[in-house]
């Protein structure tokens, strides 16, 4: 729920309590002004001064009393529902597994709420048959209906109830209304749509979904942010979104960001061929992203190493970072002898990245490690070897006491 | 019939697993908190705990390292888990639990999955 009842009575007592409250200390100061003239006599002031006091404590007393009502009805009618929420569970529950019939329409709130936490819940075969007792009640219209409400409150409403939904045919209305004028609902809009799409069964009506809803959200300019986070929700349709900005050569750099971001926190190991084409990007940001997602997929293809040794000269230190990082999925007669290299980086931080990627390496970088510890010209090169090779002896060493 | 150990805060969720898996046939309890965790684990052995990562008492997490270090419980531990918490899914799976589960999720595939560790 994304607002509780009564605004409208509580907006409309507190601006009757401050009107009359304005009212009184306006009269209040003409007759003070009409009493340092003299043209007022004192005891009409005391009156009026009274008359103020006991009605600034009135209104105290009406809005306190108003808002521990409010407080109390809240809560209980809020009990009512999760009992009834709870009880509607079982109910559908029932109809899932025990084959009972479903209740007849209409449906009251809390059978609606349950069923949508059920849907939410459920995916597979399960899910789907949740997916058409949704369809049978016509919730999908009726909430469709809502998302065009002049209230913003009644919009992310209607917005809510479809995520939980997941509603395929509601998904053009989704995508519209990521145009919405009001950005909450932008980005409320946006993320109940990468979740309905993941309800499309593959194929092409997925791959238009999501082909409309990378493009609603480019053409609206959400956040990187947002769109990252869509991506990362897009559960099964994830990459058909990831392929969306990654595969266009019209991609909008914040979009590619999102994109290359998304493709190494998901793992999406079949976009490691992509990827190659960012690697000499001629944006920084891209170049930096694309050796992460390497190295979060945690696999190379033969044609980036090339890309990835060049990257530990690049530039900008953060590129280097990076290159570093992915350095790690080398072939280890490769990595070793450049990552020896990048330990005298002028950067700490490319120092640090590569002493770290020798460790994964396993014994072979390890010894290397230790040669450098001792050995490496750069003095700034054998303080980092040597702190990181005891950084990962503390960690592989049990510690007396524990575990 | 397995014994099975439910530690979901969700009262939907926790229902719902309760109905997917009692109806495969596991024997299920399904508590709230951590701490009744903990004292259904200290009164009797399960099969399996279902262990969600955020609840009311504290960290799946360091449930996690408490029943393996302080408890020496060796139980299948499979932590349900949303998507967006992936670097707790791996932080899970290196304290020791043994499979996980992501919401929304298949019952037919928990099933499975409970079965693969429940088997004897």
């Amino acid at each position: 729920m994304w607002r509780r009842f009564g605004d409208e009575a509580f907006t409309a007592l507190v601006a009757v309590v401050v009107t009359v409250e304005a009212g009184v200390l306006l009269v209040l100061v003409l007759l003070l002004g009409g009493r340092a003239t003299g043209l007022v006599g004192p005891s009409r002031v005391r009156g009026t001064l009274l008359a103020a006091i006991v009605s600034v404590t009135l209104g105290l007393v009406v809005l306190t009393v108003y808002v521990l009502a409010y407080q109390g009805i809240s809560h209980r009618k809020e009990l009512a529902f999760e009992r009834s929420r709870s009880r509607w569970v079982g109910v559908w529950l029932d109809v899932l597994y025990l084959d009972r019939e479903p209740p007849p329409p209409p449906l009251p709130h809390g059978a609606v709420a349950a069923l949508l936490e059920v849907r939410e819940t459920l995916k597979g075969i399960e899910g789907a048959r949740v997916a058409q007792i949704v369809d049978r009640f016509g919730l999908g219209e009726r909430f469709a209906r809502g998302v065009r409400a002049p209230k913003i409150s009644a919009r992310l409403e209607a917005v809510e109830a479809l995520a939980q939904a997941r509603i395929p045919s509601a998904l053009p209305d989704l995508i519209a209304l990521i145009a919405d004028p009001e950005h909450v609902v932008r980005v409320a809009a946006a993320r109940a749509g990468v979740r309905t799409l993941a309800a499309v069964p593959p194929g092409q009506d997925r791959d238009v979904g999501a082909a409309d809803l990378i493009q609603a959200l480019e053409i609206n300019q959400l956040p990187r942010g947002v769109v990252e986070e869509v991506l990362l929700l897009g559960e099964d349709a994830a990459p058909q979104l990831v392929g969306e900005l990654l595969l266009r050569l019209d991609a909008p750099t914040a979009s590619l960001k999102a994109g290359l971001n998304a493709a190494g926190r998901l793992q999406l190991f079949t976009f490691t061929d992509e990827l190659i084409r960012f690697v000499d990007h001629a944006d920084p940001e891209i170049r930096a992203a694309a050796f992460r997602a390497f190295r979060s997929i945690g696999y190379l293809p033969p044609e980036a190493e090339p890309a990835v040794m060049a990257a530990l000269h690049d530039p900008v230190e953060f590129v280097r970072i990076h290159a570093a990082r992915a350095a790690r999925l080398l072939h280890v007669e490769t990595a070793v002898p450049v990552l020896w290299k990048a330990l005298g980086d002028p950067s700490w931080w490319v120092r640090r990245a590569a002493a770290r990627s020798l460790v994964n390496l396993g014994e072979a970088g390890r010894r290397e490690l230790a040669i450098a510890g001792a050995a490496h010209p750069d003095r700034y090169a054998r303080e980092m070897a040597s702190q990181v090779l005891r950084d990962a002896d503390a960690l592989l060493t049990p510690v007396a006491g524990v575990g | 019939m397995s014994d099975i150990l439910v530690i979901e805060d969700d009262p939907v969720i926790g229902a719902i697993l309760d109905r997917v898996l009692s109806h495969a046939g596991h024997a299920v309890e399904v508590v709230r908190m951590l701490s009744a965790g903990r004292e259904v684990l200290e009164l009797r052995a399960v099969d399996l705990i279902l262990l969600d990562l955020n609840l009311p008492d504290g960290s799946g997490l360091e449930f996690l390292r408490v029943i393996r270090q302080d408890m020496h419980l060796q139980t299948p531990v499979m932590v349900l888990s949303g998507m967006r918490q992936e670097d707790h899914i791996v932080r899970g799976l290196q304290l020791g639990a043994d499979d996980y589960v992501t919401k929304p999720f298949s019952p037919l595939e928990l099933v499975a999955r409970v079965d693969r560790w429940t088997r004897v």
